[in-house]
């Protein structure tokens, strides 16, 4: 099983930025994809991350999240089609009148379904080129408390763990000839021999980790980081562009709804 | 537990148990062939064992999922997610782990109990209220479609949580006994 959001090491174009370059570039598309509300253009910025994460060498750990993208989606459909009935009926999902799939609830989850890709596709880019550390000194900077800042870079490094942990425990109690047997009581009893010492060993983990911090001088408040990340010329030059873009951007849609407000 | 006290432990159990809340919408218990999040399960062992705090990693795996990273069930994300019609079921764990952590705090069965009743409650609430308010269904038919479905689940998992914690606790109670177990000891 591979690891889910972990810092990949490789030398990619995300690799050499700054994060801070890197947290104004997911700003900027998520609010290019927030405020666009055209399926063309919304492909053409999924097109755009997808090439970005190419150019960066983490494309193949990109696509492996496909699946769950498109199951994802599948389910998007499915509510806004329950949800939001409009426009015209092109057919039925049940024979027999029920639950009509329409144009208006299958553009608006189509919608959806990009921007949601979109964001989920950037922001992993994001977390896989970073390395924690200079992911917690650049929120740091930024004026996020540190401890929220532990907390968080804590939660992003257990999940992974937590994940392959509670296959392996699984795996040990089949080993041991654990049935639960079957039924609503059986179901209540095959999540306790997992959860049990999942939990259990994530507790022990955590208050070890705890221990580790405080030993490590966590309380003096005093920390120097121990690589100093300076923006350059690549950072310049991507903030401009990206500036540019935005701008651009801005001026195209909002710029003709005042326009049209003021006529 | 003392947040200020305990600093560093707090933020450590904070950080595995939004991870834990994160790996709940993910993890394919087998032999369980329902739709069956395990957020609910997550939020009382929270709960149970960092009492009233359980509210600071709950905020915290909203506040992730609402940055796009992908923890909520079945993998979505965003801030559309608390805007769709499933949104206020999240919004609803904060003030479930808040009673329900309460609750836990005190020593009898039965307060504890009602602690987790009272957060499932406000859970609902929030839930069908955001439900009935998106949708534009009736209050009657929200509680039908986004709660009488989940009750006995919820139950389940309430009752599953509290069977964990309790082991949990022992297993603790044992493994420190130098620190934990005195003060369990009644004077």
């Amino acid at each position: 099983m591979s690891e889910i959001l972990q810092y990949i090491h490789k030398d990619g174009l995300f690799h050499r930025m700054h994060p801070g370059t890197k947290i104004f570039l997911i700003l900027v598309i998520g609010v290019l994809t927030i405020l666009t509300l055209d399926i063309p253009l919304l492909c053409l910025i999924l097109l755009a991350v997808l090439l970005l994460a190419l150019a960066g060498k983490v494309l193949r750990e990109v696509l492996q999240q496909m699946a769950l993208i498109l199951a994802m989606s599948v389910i998007f459909i499915l509510i806004t089609l329950i949800t939001m009935p409009e426009g015209e009926v092109l057919g039925y999902l049940i024979p027999g009148g029920f639950l009509p799939v329409t144009t208006g609830a299958l553009y608006a989850g189509v919608l959806l379904t990009l921007r949601f890709a979109i964001l989920i596709i950037s922001f992993q880019v994001f977390v896989i080129t970073t390395q924690p550390r200079d992911l917690v000194n650049t929120l740091e900077k930024a004026g996020v408390p540190i401890d929220y800042n532990l907390m968080f870079l804590i939660a992003l490094r257990f999940i992974p763990t937590l994940q392959i942990e509670a296959k392996r425990i699984h795996e040990a109690q089949l080993a041991r000839g654990y049935a639960p047997g079957t039924g609503f009581v059986g179901r209540i009893r095959s999540v306790a021999p997992v959860m049990v010492p999942l939990v259990s060993n994530a507790l022990s983990r955590a208050t070890v980790l705890g221990l580790t911090i405080d030993m490590r001088g966590y309380r003096t408040r005093a920390r120097t980081p121990f690589r100093e990340e300076r923006m350059n010329l690549l950072d310049r030059a991507v903030i401009v562009i990206l500036a540019t873009v935005l701008v651009a951007f801005l001026a195209g849609t909002i710029l003709p709804h005042f326009g049209y407000a003021l006529g | 537990m003392n947040l200020r006290r305990y600093r560093a432990l707090s933020i450590a159990h904070t950080g595995a148990f939004t991870a834990l809340l994160a790996a709940g919408s993910w993890i394919s218990i087998p032999f369980v062939p329902v739709p069956f999040t395990l957020q609910t399960l997550f939020l009382f062992l929270a709960a149970g064992i960092m009492g009233r705090y359980a509210v600071v990693p709950v905020s915290l795996y909203l506040l992730m999922g609402a940055m796009n990273l992908p923890v909520f069930h079945s993998g979505t994300a965003g801030i559309g997610v608390f805007l769709g019609p499933t949104g206020g079921y999240l919004a609803g764990f904060i003030p479930a782990a808040l009673l329900a952590g309460i609750g836990y705090e005190c020593r009898p069965r039965v307060a504890r109990y009602a602690g987790m009743a009272a957060g499932l409650c406000a859970l609902y609430a929030c839930g069908v209220g955001w439900l009935s308010l998106s949708t534009g269904l009736s209050l009657e038919m929200a509680l039908l479609l986004g709660a009488v479905p989940f009750i006995p689940g919820d139950i389940m998992k309430a009752a599953v949580a509290s069977l964990v914690t309790d082991r949990i606790a022992r297993l603790r109670a044992g493994k420190h006994a130098d620190t934990e177990g005195e003060e369990r000891r009644p004077a």
